[in-house]
C-alpha cells in the first residue's frame, strides 16, 4: 500500500528519531520496533503531521488505522513530494488562519464595527492587528477571536521564519479545527475543518488518495 | 482522523514522557503525545534530548572493581559494621 509520511529534514523521523533510507540508494525497509509500528498518514491524516519533508511511502505487513493514522510491521520511502516546502506550509497556515477567522465570525454581533473589520481582513497579519486593536466582544466571541489570532500569529511564522514553517502550519491547522469546533458548539466539526484542510493539501500539492 | 479535540499541554508531556519513551503508553495516548510534538519544537527538542540522554548512558559501561579495591572496600564496610554494632 502507498501512503504518506511526513519527516524532518533529511528523512528523520519526527517521532523515533530515525534517518529513513535514501529510496535512490537503498530499498531496505524499515521495521516497526517495541515502541511502535511504522506510521504513515492517510490524505485525511495529513493535515495533523506536517513536518519538513513529505514522501511517499510503501507499507506492508498488518496495515490499520491506529489513532487517527495509518500503523504497520513496516515500510519504506518510494519519492518525495517535491511540492510540499516551506513556502506551502506557510500557505496552509494563511489559509488555517483566514478559516478560523471565518468561524470566529459567526460567534460575533454581525453588525459591530469591529466584526466588519475584522471580517475585511485578507491577511493574518491583519487579523492580528485587527484583533490586538478591539475590545468588548462578548465572551465566547472574545475567545473565538482570540483564538483565530493565535493561528494568524502561526502563520506570520510560517511565513518569516522557514525552518518554524511546518509546525507552524501544524499549529494553525490544529487551531482552526479547535475554532471550528467551539464556534460550531460541536466537536464534529473538527475533523470537518480537518477534511477541508486535507482537501487543500490534496488539491495544492496534486495528491492521489491512498 | 478523529473528532477528539483535547490537546496534551507542555506539562503533560513533561509528566508523560518516561512511559511515551519506554513505549507503554496505548497507541491513543502515543498519536495525543505526538501530536503535541508535531506543532511544539521546544518539547521535540526535549523530548530528543532525553532521548539522546537515554542512549548515551545506556552506553556507559560500569567496570567491576579491581581485587584491592573490592578487599579495600569490604575492609571499609566491615570496620563500619563493627563501629555500628560496638556498645556505646
Amino acid at each position: 500500500m502507498i501512503a504518506y509520511k511526513f519527516l524532518r529534514r533529511g528523512r528523520i523521523g519526527p517521532f523515533s528519531g530515525v534517518r529513513w533510507p535514501d529510496p535512490a540508494q537503498d530499498r531496505s525497509w524499515v521495521a516497526a520496533n517495541e515502541l511502535g509500528a511504522v506510521s504513515a498518514c492517510r490524505l485525511e491524516d495529513l493535515p495533523e503531521w506536517p513536518d519538513d519533508e513529505l514522501w511517499r511511502v510503501e507499507l506492508a505487513g498488518g496495515i490499520h488505522v491506529e489513532a487517527g493514522k495509518l500503523a504497520a510491521a513496516r515500510g519504506r520511502l518510494v519519492e518525495r513530494v517535491h511540492a510540499w516546502d516551506a513556502a506551502v506550509a506557510a500557505e496552509l497556515a494563511a489559509a488555517c488562519a483566514l478559516r478560523a477567522r471565518d468561524a470566529a465570525l459567526t460567534m460575533l454581533n454581525p453588525d459591530d464595527a469591529a466584526t466588519a473589520a475584522l471580517r475585511r481582513c485578507d491577511s493574518p497579519l491583519q487579523i492580528v492587528e485587527v484583533v490586538d486593536s478591539i475590545t468588548g466582544l462578548g465572551d465566547s466571541g472574545t475567545d473565538a477571536v482570540h483564538r483565530a489570532a493565535d493561528a494568524a500569529r502561526a502563520a506570520i511564522i510560517a511565513r518569516e521564519q522557514p525552518p518554524s514553517a511546518s509546525p507552524a502550519a501544524a499549529e494553525a491547522a490544529f487551531i482552526a479545527s479547535h475554532v471550528a469546533a467551539h464556534a460550531a458548539g460541536d466537536v464534529a466539526a473538527a475533523p470537518r475543518e480537518r477534511a477541508w484542510q486535507a482537501a487543500w493539501l490534496a488539491e495544492r500539492l496534486a495528491l492521489g488518495p491512498t | 482522523m478523529s473528532a477528539h479535540v483535547e490537546h496534551v499541554t507542555c506539562q503533560q508531556l513533561v509528566a508523560a514522557l518516561t512511559d511515551y519513551l519506554e513505549g507503554v503508553m496505548d497507541a491513543q495516548q502515543r498519536a495525543d503525545i505526538e501530536r503535541h510534538i508535531v506543532f511544539c519544537r521546544g518539547c521535540a527538542t526535549y523530548v530528543e534530548q532525553m532521548r539522546d540522554t537515554i542512549a548515551l548512558v545506556g552506553r556507559l559501561a560500569e567496570p567491576d572493581p579491581s581485587t584491592e579495591q573490592s578487599k579495600e572496600l569490604l575492609g571499609l564496610f566491615r570496620r563500619w559494621q563493627e563501629e555500628r554494632s560496638s556498645p556505646k
